[in-house]
């Protein structure tokens, strides 16, 4: 599976989280979320000024800024 | 101790955020509920009674949280009133249609007690998204009674009373099947290694029951609705036409009920001075009691009361739906760029109800720069103090229409907001320099909101804190300018020499001494602005009414033009935050430099428009 960053996660696509290089604090913010290696994610709708992103992660929609995005690594799902 | 020994049973409420915690709460408790303050603390936590089958239970709403693990003020109470074991029975609300990640704060719950309930609320929404839970799967999972409700609909809530009562008197055995099995690992990690291990298997653990008892395709949604209110264009017209609509409600809802007040409060005023010289009080007590105290708190609550009995309800609703955090999303560029963040917009809304409010909300806000940059720029939007001033200021000098009214009072609200931009962007490149934060904010799904009740108990609230602000602050407020009105020294009262020494500096800025008394002097709270502009300019007449023919007469024959009016609109927008937000300010930051500033910004911005607008009008007027 090709790996990508979140942000570059195509709209509707699904992919699986692989690591992020967040300050401490954010990256257990997303944890308690429910956001950690393995979690699916699907990337459901960008800001029409390109930031923030909104993704599915385990039922709920999450909004993150863009330029944090960048900093998650995800696995692309292949699409059905 | 068994809970049976007690008289009162205390039951702990938590739960993720917007997982309807609140419209439990309510449902359980009604208007039986008091809001207040944490011992020790400044997080003001909402405790109510219900009772049943003989017994009471006291339902302490503990604040939305993640994880007992947060950092935040807020998220900390959580977990530490449940380490310190004062609730005889915990329940945990969850959402069926989030139920994984609600799963986390569950089992991190189990660790610390026996005696805890599952309620999975929002059983409607998952059964219109094609999603069924098996509660009786998720008991054995959990090993801790399991309860499922639709809070909204009130259904299901005496199932859930009673598993409480009988999980407190002992009748239900509890094995909690747990996780981790060690508290102090769960609640303090030793280690950053322990911390991503232990969330790892809480993680994993959600996964696996989630598994078992979930069946139907999560499908994750993004309506039509969420389209439209997130879309480039769409979003941003619905932004402004939500605000328009909020005010023009408020506006014409808030007329003819104003008009009833200030002849009830008239009339009352009447019979108060008959009642005095029936007592045959001396001049001085008569004017220092009614004039002075009576008539500004009168002033004061006939202007008030309706445009916020009414704002403070219409808000609650657009909470309630949901929609706020949708214009936090489409708001957060704009902000990130000016170095604040996406929050800031829900701190600005609530700013427009009260700005002291507002800044205590602006602890949503994790990163401490960006939530000072959100505190010092919070008074930059009009509050419900200042709209009733607005509102009468624009009826009387640019149009009586309630509608175009409206409009106007939209576009100044847009400049405010315009400003605060400004202003975020000028404090964060100047004093508050530092990288952006990252910003994680939860959209919740559309709600239907909670009407009835809700709106009835935010009147209520309403209609006292207004009164009381009006006995507390204004009532005093007056009495002081009814002194210094007539308190002479040399040949003028106090009130003219203070009004003639500020002159210059108000003609400088297009207004005049008078009315930049009346701003010094309504520090104390916004709302008195226009009781005491119009005692200081009608002398010791008794004029209750701050609206309509008489004050435009007033006004008129002191020499107000369009551009005093706009002035003033625009310094009303503009200026030092009222008392009670100062304070606040204070308390939330713990800096009297930071409060001064908060000060200073507003003051400085006003100061500058008010000048450019006024050298404009005269260099206008050569022409």
């Amino acid at each position: 599976m090709q790996e990508l960053s979140l942000a570059a996660l195509p709209l509707g696509a699904w992919g699986v989280m692989r690591c992020e290089t967040l300050e401490p604090g954010t990256g257990r913010r997303l944890g308690e979320l429910g956001l950690v290696a393995g979690t699916r994610v699907r990337h459901l709708y960008t800001a029409p000024a390109g930031s923030p992103m909104a993704f599915s992660i385990r039922g709920a929609v999450i909004a993150l800024r863009t330029q944090d995005c960048r900093r998650i690594t995800v696995a692309a799902e292949a699409a059905p | 101790m068994n809970g049976a020994d007690r008289e009162e049973v205390v039951v702990a409420l938590v739960g993720n955020p917007n997982v309807g915690k609140s419209t439990l709460f309510n449902a359980l408790t009604g208007l039986h509920q008091h809001t207040g303050n944490w011992p020790g603390k400044t997080v003001a936590v909402a405790q109510g009674r219900y009772r049943y089958k003989g017994r009471t239970y006291r339902l302490v709403d503990l604040p939305g949280t993640y994880s007992l693990r947060s950092r935040s003020e807020e998220e900390r109470i959580t977990a530490e009133f449940l380490k310190s074991c004062q609730a005889d029975c915990v329940l945990v609300l969850g959402d069926a249609t989030c139920l994984e990640r609600n799963l986390l704060l569950m089992l991190q719950v189990l660790e610390l007690t026996d005696r805890c309930v599952f309620c999975v609320n929002l059983l409607d929404e998952a059964a219109r998204r094609h999603l069924s839970v098996d509660l009786a799967a998720l008991h054995l999972e959990l090993g801790v009674p399991v309860v499922g409700i639709t809070a909204s609909a009130g259904q299901g809530l005496d199932r859930l009373q009673e598993t409480v009562r009988e999980l407190v008197d002992g009748f239900v055995p509890t094995h909690p099947r747990r996780v981790i099995g060690d508290r102090e690992q769960v609640l303090a990690p030793t280690s950053r290694k322990m911390t991503d291990r232990t969330a790892t298997r809480f993680v994993h653990r959600a996964e696996e029951i989630a598994a078992r008892v979930l069946s139907g395709e999560q499908r994750p949604v993004m309506s039509w609705l969420d389209r439209l209110t997130l879309g480039r264009w769409s979003g941003r017209i619905i932004m402004v036409l939500l605000l328009l609509g909020v005010f023009w409600l408020t506006i014409s809802g808030a007329n003819v009920p104003s008009l009833w007040l200030e002849r009830l409060l008239t009339w009352i005023g009447q019979l108060l001075h008959a009642g005095a010289a029936a007592l045959h009080f001396p001049d001085w007590l008569t004017g220092l009691l009614l004039e002075g105290a009576y008539d500004t708190a009168a002033r004061v609550v006939a202007v008030m009361l309706p445009p916020m009995a009414i704002f403070f309800p219409l808000f609650t609703l657009l909470e309630d739906f949901g929609y706020l955090p949708r214009a936090a999303f489409l708001l957060d560029h704009r902000f990130e760029r000016c170095g604040g963040c996406g929050k800031q917009a829900l701190t600005m809304a609530m700013g427009f109800g009260c700005n002291a409010a507002g800044v205590i909300g602006c602890r949503i806000i994790t990163s401490p720069r960006e939530r000072l940059l959100a505190i010092l720029t919070n008074a930059l939007v009009p509050c419900n103090g200042r709209f009733p001033a607005l509102i009468v200021l624009i009826s009387l000098f640019f149009s009586s229409n309630s509608l175009i009214g409206a409009g106007i009072l939209t576009a100044f609200v847009i400049l405010s907001v315009g400003m605060t931009f400004f202003a975020t962007a000028l404090l964060s490149g100047s004093v508050l320099q530092g990288e952006p934060n990252p910003m994680v904010l939860e959209i919740p799904p559309f709600r239907r909101p909670r009407v009835g009740q809700i709106l009835l108990r935010s009147l209520l609230d309403r209609t006292a804190a207004v009164t009381a602000r009006a006995v507390t602050v204004a009532a005093p407020a007056g009495m002081v300018l009814w002194l210094l009105g007539h308190v002479t020294v040399g040949e003028q009262s106090l009130l003219l020499h203070l009004a003639a020494f500020l002159q210059p500096l108000g003609g400088f800025l297009g207004m005049s001494g008078a009315i930049l008394a009346a701003f010094l002097l309504s520090f104390p709270a916004n709302e008195l602005l226009l009781p005491l502009l119009v005692t200081i300019l009608s002398g010791s007449a008794v004029l209750i009414e701050v609206s309509g023919e008489a004050l435009h007469t007033l006004l008129l024959s002191h020499g107000w033009a369009w551009q005093t009016a706009l002035c003033t609109i625009l310094f009303l927008l503009f200026h030092w935050p009222c008392a009670t937000t100062c304070l606040t300010i204070h308390r939330e930051t713990g800096s009297w430099k930071w409060t001064l500033v908060s000060m200073a910004v507003p003051t400085a911005l006003g100061i500058l428009l008010c000048a450019a607008l006024s050298c404009l009008a005269q260099v206008l007027a050569l022409f």
